[in-house]
């Protein structure tokens, strides 16, 4: 196993694309932060109840934005990781590299989960970083921020890792380059929006809408925010529920996909 | 020596490999022959496990999956552009000799081995397909397997390059290895192969030696005496086909011997006795006769 997991990590971090992705999305997500949210947007002073409970989250929505962002570039990567060997069909090598199959694909899961977990770290160090840097540099002062951070990058963390797991599972079941990364983009917005359209309040069951939950602010004061925010059409799940929900789906997705990359043909 | 028993693979309703048995012996070359589409990736990648297929494949006695290190094992080379084209020709192999539980030193080996050190920093991406067919190689030998399986190894590679491949081959494999290999070079399979395994459409043709696969085809005698209509008739006489060439016949599916013995009965002077010997691609097309997949037409023209 050892040998299969170090080759991943040689793979991921010997690819052009790995540190295009990732910087990409950085510079992105950085804008974004510094700039308009922290420089041009920030909370005035002048505020109302509901205005006020939000602005105490202000570097948390910050958070969850970059993260936001980021976890798409993991899921990225994670496709990429094994979509490059099915398109310059270097699988043929890596496969029988191994004496199981199942040990390739949980080298390739534990690889990327590793690199996802230390750009998400570091994607929270920068949005508070350049958060506080936008407000110093507007002249903005916030109020006392009321965020468990611990609790919060686990969220974030979570959320990043199950976006990977996700562009990973869509390459592992389409095996195409150009089908995955589609997959990846249409599935989470385009499909459950519209979906979210016919099951209204239902839709917070959906996949990434449940997924979505996790990273929603906190309650303050008995009062979630998202709960308020969560517009009444696509219904609200706590933080753990939305967790549930979506590991239903990916673990059930995986299983198939697991079982397809034993048994599919390496083309 | 790696043993297939029955190897079967459908494609939907076509038959692209089916119930294929042979052997491949260490201490020798063995040739992999047949037509475009008679199956030879196909069995290849049912060999390693990469196809699902029915039938098995076992090395000295144990299936690969049964080996902690498979690269120790067999190094396999299916296809001359498998890597990433930006990944360095060095670092591909430093994947691969990570994941095959090598050592690293032994990259830069593989790298003198087949001539591309010059190039380890470079994107193989550019490499021309002779370049990339020694890269192919390079992964293969990496783990100094006991056994190779090469797929059209020497496609790409210029006239030095065919023959270095050709002599690293027998050297690699007079080491009590085996080399499996396939190729449509049939020149070059007679001068590097010491047997060959033909197949057509999936089925097994033959397995034997190259001198044996040759003997096997269809000799003729070319044969020229003092009084020709005579000895026409002696052949007429004993049922043997021929045809009139350069001044002589040229008897089909018999030797040299009966000719003579057939002359000197008739009472003939034999001014010229010499057999026909069979080329390999004489020998290899006709085994593979009717078993092509795809087939030109030679007599049809050219539409404009």
């Amino acid at each position: 196993m050892m040998p299969a997991l170090k080759a991943e990590f040689r793979k991921l971090l010997t690819v052009r694309s790995t540190y295009v992705i990732s910087l990409i999305f950085l510079l992105f997500a950085g804008f974004l932060t510094f700039y308009v949210d922290a420089f041009k947007n920030a909370p005035t002073e002048t505020l109302s109840a509901l205005d006020h409970a939000k602005a105490q989250l202000f570097v948390a929505g910050n958070i969850t934005q970059i993260s936001n962002v980021l976890s798409v570039a993991g899921g990225l990567i994670a496709l990429l990781l094994l979509a490059h060997e099915y398109r310059y069909n270097t699988i043929v090598y890596t496969l029988t590299a191994s004496n199981r199959r199942s040990k390739v694909l949980a080298a390739k899961i534990l690889a990327v989960m590793v690199y996802v977990f230390l750009y998400q770290v570091l994607a929270c160090a920068i949005a508070i970083g350049l958060t506080f840097a936008g407000l110093h540099a507007s002249g903005h002062h916030l109020p006392p921020q009321d965020i468990n951070y611990l609790t919060f990058f686990a969220k974030v963390i979570f959320y990043g890792e199950a976006f990977a797991m996700t562009g990973l599972l869509f390459i592992t079941l389409i095996r195409n380059q150009v089908g995955a990364i589609a997959a990846l983009f249409i599935l989470p917005n385009t499909v459950e929006g519209l979906l979210s359209l016919l099951l209204k309040q239902n839709s917070v069951y959906m996949p990434f809408m449940a997924l979505a939950q996790v990273v929603q602010p906190p309650v303050i004061g008995g009062v979630s925010v998202a709960a308020h925010d969560a517009s009444h059409s696509t219904g609200y799940l706590s933080a753990p529920r939305g967790a549930l929900v979506f590991l239903a789906y990916i673990a059930g997705a995986w299983i198939v996909a697991w079982y397809l990359f034993l048994r599919r043909d390496a083309t | 020596m790696i043993k297939t028993d029955n190897l079967r693979k459908k494609f939907r309703q076509k038959l692209a490999v089916d119930n294929l048995s042979f052997d491949v012996h260490t201490g020798k070359v063995t040739g992999f022959l047949g037509p475009n589409g008679a199956g030879k990736s196909t069995t290849m990648r049912l060999m390693l496990g990469l196809d699902n297929g029915t039938g098995t494949t076992t090395y000295d006695g144990k299936p690969l999956r049964a080996y902690a290190n498979p690269s120790k094992v067999v190094g396999i080379l299916l296809e001359a552009k498998a890597f990433h084209p930006t990944r360095s020709a060095r670092q591909h192999l430093a994947v691969l000799a990570t994941a095959g539980n090598v050592p690293l030193s032994r990259v830069d080996e593989v790298l003198d081995i087949v001539g591309l050190r010059e190039v380890a920093k470079d994107k193989p991406g550019k490499f021309s397909l002779g370049m990339s067919q020694r890269l192919g190689i390079a992964a293969a030998i990496l783990g100094e397997p006991k056994y190779l399986i090469l797929d059209e190894p020497a496609n790409g590679l210029d006239p030095e390059g065919i023959a270095w491949l050709r002599q690293f081959l027998r050297d690699y494999a007079s080491a009590d290895r085996g080399v499996l290999v396939s190729s449509h070079l049939l020149s070059e399979m007679s001068q590097m192969a010491d047997n060959v395994i033909v197949i057509g459409k999936g089925k097994l043709i033959a397995n034997t030696s190259i001198k044996g696969l040759v003997a096997r085809s269809s000799i003729a005698v070319f044969v020229r005496t003092d009084n020709l209509a005579t000895l026409e008739k002696a052949l007429k006489t004993a049922k043997l086909d021929y045809t009139k060439q350069d001044g002589g016949l040229l008897v089909a599916d018999v030797k040299t011997d009966e000719i003579g013995k057939l002359a000197n009965s008739a009472k003939l002077t034999v001014l010229e006795l010499t057999a026909q010997t069979a080329s390999l691609e004489k020998a290899f097309l006709e085994l593979t006769e009717g078993s092509e997949e795809f087939r030109a037409q030679p007599d049809k023209e050219v539409q404009s």
